[in-house]
Parts: structure tokens; sequence; C-alpha cells
């Protein structure tokens, strides 16, 4: 008994995890293959396919990145400023507002991308709105990183030190507050960068011709049915997500990240 | 800090919030009351006694119950093995597993492509082994079952094995001490204690299913799901007011679920756990 089981608990381990791992590697290797089929690498290696995605979707992956990066600077602001207000109140109304704060996590992508393209198809056409959508859509995740370690008390006696001091609350935001929480303001600036780099729901719903961002060029590529430039997309795509996830890894956030639904 | 300061630190946030979030937020659930004749539930009550709508939404439901159920057997028993076994590379493999986290449901979508694809690894390798053309599950509602286990399962092995390496193992040997079969042990000391655990990755996984949409999307634009509906029916049919009342009731489902199982879980005493 306790032996078939065994064996039964290798093999779905064992299948589960080639599910998991077994297309990211088809995908990289697939994406060198001059002919995609049956017989892969029987016409030899190109790198042919990641010329076409940069001819095709070189500006896509600029737009995203600006997109990503200026969404994360956004919420760093925000995020911080409104996460040490928050750490220091116990204000009832604060605590509505923290709720409401956080709903972006908990409401769908289509929802808030729908509701967005009803009252602000205004300035869609410059791009903005998605940057907008991203920021909304990513704050909780910063916001809750960095309240989270500015709740344990001892940043509270740090302020409080600085205060008695005689420094004023900007200063101590500042030379005080920033320098102790820099590491999770980084791996919450990374969380955001990763969930806006990936972000497919909101601006499928708010993208123009001319502002396509990663994802919708991703899934472009993959309506057309074109599987080896497709592929070549997919590892760019990993290239940029990846060392983010090691790091996030490294600093223990991976499980926080994993919370955020938006697939 | 004084009140003026205070609001200037939460000013900027709170403007962005209110124009960009909650007033479309408002605007997304008037209009959802709204049809040509004016004011009116039928978007609503449509959902139910309108069979094309009905389907989708049974079809969400279920899809995302049968996804949540296999999601916390299968990772449950990887989150086990991970947390019992020591072997050379265990830090590498749980990270190659845990990659999928990162990946928008678009590129979820075309994981499953590969694999099950037309051109697909699995298809591709039937044919050459048999001779025959095999199925294609990839555009199929199955398809789409893979594609939701396939971002599922690694958040979910994410929490639990968080949960299940802190697990107290003395526990579960003083059960076996007095006599305790190791099903016996599972069933009266284990899965107890890491029942929270369970209920709150339950209660993501299935949200998550219900409002997915780039995954089933890049597979198929014609699911009958409560999400591809609402796209065809604000993109193709125009039809602002009925899309919107589909958006709000795919986020009362999540909301409430969400909302649901923390106050379970705080009933029971359970929510002190930062995993949670």
């Amino acid at each position: 008994m306790t032996k078939i089981s065994n064996i039964l608990l290798y093999l779905l381990v064992f299948f589960v995890s080639l599910f998991l791992i077994l297309p990211i590697i088809v995908t990289i290797f697939g994406s060198f293959s001059f002919y995609w089929g049956t017989d892969m690498f029987s016409s030899g290696i190109t790198g042919k396919w990641y010329k076409e995605v940069f001819y095709y979707y070189g500006d896509t992956i600029l737009f995203t990145i600006i997109i990503s990066l200026s969404t994360v600077i956004s919420n760093i602001f925000l995020g911080t400023m409104t996460a040490f207000v928050f750490s220091r109140s116990n204000n009832r109304w604060l605590s509505v507002l923290e709720e409401i704060l956080s709903l972006p996590m908990a409401i769908p992508g289509v929802a808030i991308a729908l509701a967005l393209i009803q009252t602000h198809s205004a300035i869609r056409e410059s791009g903005l709105l998605i940057l907008i959508g991203h920021v909304i859509f990513t704050f909780p995740l910063l916001f809750r990183t960095v309240l989270g370690t500015l709740r344990t008390r001892d940043f509270r006696s740090l302020d409080e030190s600085a205060a008695s001091l005689g420094a004023g609350p900007f200063y101590r935001f500042f030379y005080v507050i920033i320098p102790s929480i820099k590491s999770s303001i980084l791996s919450g600036a990374i969380m955001v960068f990763l969930l806006s780099l990936g972000e497919f729901n909101i601006t499928f719903f708010l993208y123009t011709p001319f502002t396509m961002t990663l994802p919708v060029g991703l899934y472009d590529s993959y309506s057309t049915l074109r599987i080896d430039i497709g592929s070549a997309f997919t590892v760019i795509f990993l290239i940029l997500a990846i060392p983010l996830m090691l790091i996030l890894h490294k600093l223990n956030q991976s499980s926080t990240y994993s919370r955020s639904g938006g697939v | 800090m004084s009140k003026y300061k205070t609001l200037a630190f939460i000013l900027p946030i709170i403007i962005v919030f209110s124009f960009f979030f909650l007033y479309p937020l408002v605007v997304l659930v008037v209009n959802s009351l709204h049809n040509d004749q004016g004011f009116t539930f039928v978007n609503y009550t449509q959902m139910i006694t309108n069979a094309y709508y009905f389907k989708a939404l049974l079809n969400s439901i279920i899809l995302s119950i049968l996804v949540t159920l296999a999601t916390l057997v299968v990772s449950g028993v990887l989150a086990f093995f991970l947390a019992r076994h020591n072997f050379p590379g265990k830090s590498l493999y749980f990270t190659l597993l845990t990659f999928p986290i990162s990946f928008p449901g678009v590129v979820v979508g075309f994981m499953i492509i590969i694999l099950f694809g037309s051109t697909g690894l699995i298809p591709m390798s039937i044919q050459k082994i048999t001779g025959q053309s095999s199925m294609v599950l990839a555009y199929t509602i199955f398809g789409i079952f893979l594609a939701y286990l396939y971002f599922s399962i690694p958040r979910t092995i994410m929490m639990l094995f968080g949960a299940i390496k802190d697990f107290d193992y003395t526990l579960e040997e003083a059960a076996r001490t007095i006599g305790a079969t190791s099903g016996q042990a599972i069933r009266y000391v284990i899965l107890p204690a890491v029942m929270p655990i369970f209920t709150s990755a339950g209660a993501i996984a299935f949200s998550t299913s219900m409002s997915a949409f780039g995954t089933a999307f890049t597979l198929s634009n014609q699911f009958d799901i409560l999400p591809i509906l609402m796209y065809t029916e604000f993109t193709l049919n125009f039809n602002i007011e009925v899309a919107s009342a589909i958006a709000v009731v795919i986020g009362i489902i999540v909301v409430t679920i969400n909302s649901g199982y923390q106050a379970v879980l705080k009933k029971g005493g359970a929510l002190n756990d930062k995993n949670l």
C-alpha cells in the first residue's frame, strides 16, 4: 500500500513538474529553430525570429518599459508617502481608506478596464490612461509591502526619537524613514514593475495601435498563429521578467507577489 | 503630525483614486442599471433568466470550482513533498516550479499551446509515434482548465509551502507514537493545522480563475465564460450596459469570496498568521 502510494506520489510530482517547466524549455529552444515542426532543428538554428520581433514589436517593447518604469516611479512616491501616514495613525477613517486603497487587488482587471474606458476615454489616445490604469492596479502591492515593514515597532520608535530631537515630518520622511525601508521599497518596486510589465486584462481594453504594450503584442503574435515569432517574443519577456523574479525570491517576497491575480 | 501635514501626504493618492478608480466604478454600476428605457435591473436578472448568459455564469463558476479543487490537491501534494524531502538542487527546482507566477495570462495560454496546440509538443509526438494526427486539446474547454491549473498551481504551492514547512512535525510524531497510522496522523493532526492556509489558498485560486481573462482569450475568444462574454458584449455587440453588469457580477463574486474567507478565518481565530 505505502509502496504504491509512494510511486503514485512520485509520478504526480514528476508530471506536474513536467507540465510547468517543459513548455518554458521548449519555448526557449524552439525560438532558435529555423523550422517549427516534428523535426525541430532539422533546418538549423536561426536568430531570424528575434530580428522579426524587434522589427515588428521594437516600439512596443520600448513603450512597455517606459510605462512600467513610470508606474514604478509614481507608485514609489504615492505608496511610500501614503504608507508613512498610515503607519502613524489608527484613525477609523484611515482604516476605511486602507481597505479602499487595497481594493484594486481584489477587483478584476476587466472590471477596472471597463470602468476606466467609460469615464476617461478622452485621454486614451495618448497612452496616459494605460499608465493611470497600471498605477491604480499595482498601487496596493508597494503600499502594503512598505506599510507592513513600517508597522513593525522599530520604525515607530526610530521616527519618534527623530521627532523628539526636533525633526519635522518632511525631514524625518526623507532622511530617517526612507533610508531604513529601502529594501521593502525595492521589493515593492520590483513587484510593481513585474505586474505592470505583464499586465494584459486592463491594457487590452485601453490600448490603441500606437500604445500597444508587450503582453498585447504577445497576444497579437500568438493570434496570428506564428508560433516561431511568438516563442521568440515570449523569450524576450522571460529575459525581462525572470531576473526580477529571482531577486524577489532572494528578498523572500515571491509569496507576496503570488497573491496578485491578473492572469 | 498635524492634520494638514497628514493631508499633504495622502492627498495625491486620494485624488488619483477618486478620479480614476472610485468615480469610474460608480459609473460602471450606474450604467449597468440602465437600458434604452432608463433605470432597470434587467441586465442583472437576465443573467439568470436568459439561457445564454446563465450558461456563461454557470460555466465560469463550475470551471473555477474544478480548478480550485484540482489545484488544492495537486499543490498540497507537491508542497508536502517539498517540505519533507531534501535533495540536491531543491532550491533551483522550487524556483523553476514557481517561475510561472510572473507570467501574464497570455503567456500561460501560450504555454498550453506549446504543449497541446496544433503544432504543440504532445500532439506532434503522438503523431510521430502513431502516424496518426491526434486530437488537439489546447483550444477546448479542457485546454482552458489546464491553463488555469498552470497559473494556479505555482501560486498555491508557494502559499502552502510557506505554511507546511513551518509545521511542527513533533506533533505528528507524537500521534504516530501513540499508534496513529500515517493516514490518521495526516487526517487528524496535520490537516486541521493547515486548514486555514488551504482555505485562503482555495479562495484566492477561485477568485483568480473567476476573473481570469487573458489566459482563456489567448486560447479562444469564443468560450462561454463571464470575462469573455463581457468582452464580446462590449467590443462586438456595443452593449455597454450589459457588459458593465457582467463586470459588476464578476466583481461581486470575487470580492464576496475574498472577504468571506477572511471573515470565516477571523471567526476561527486563525487570522493572526501573516501567511494568510
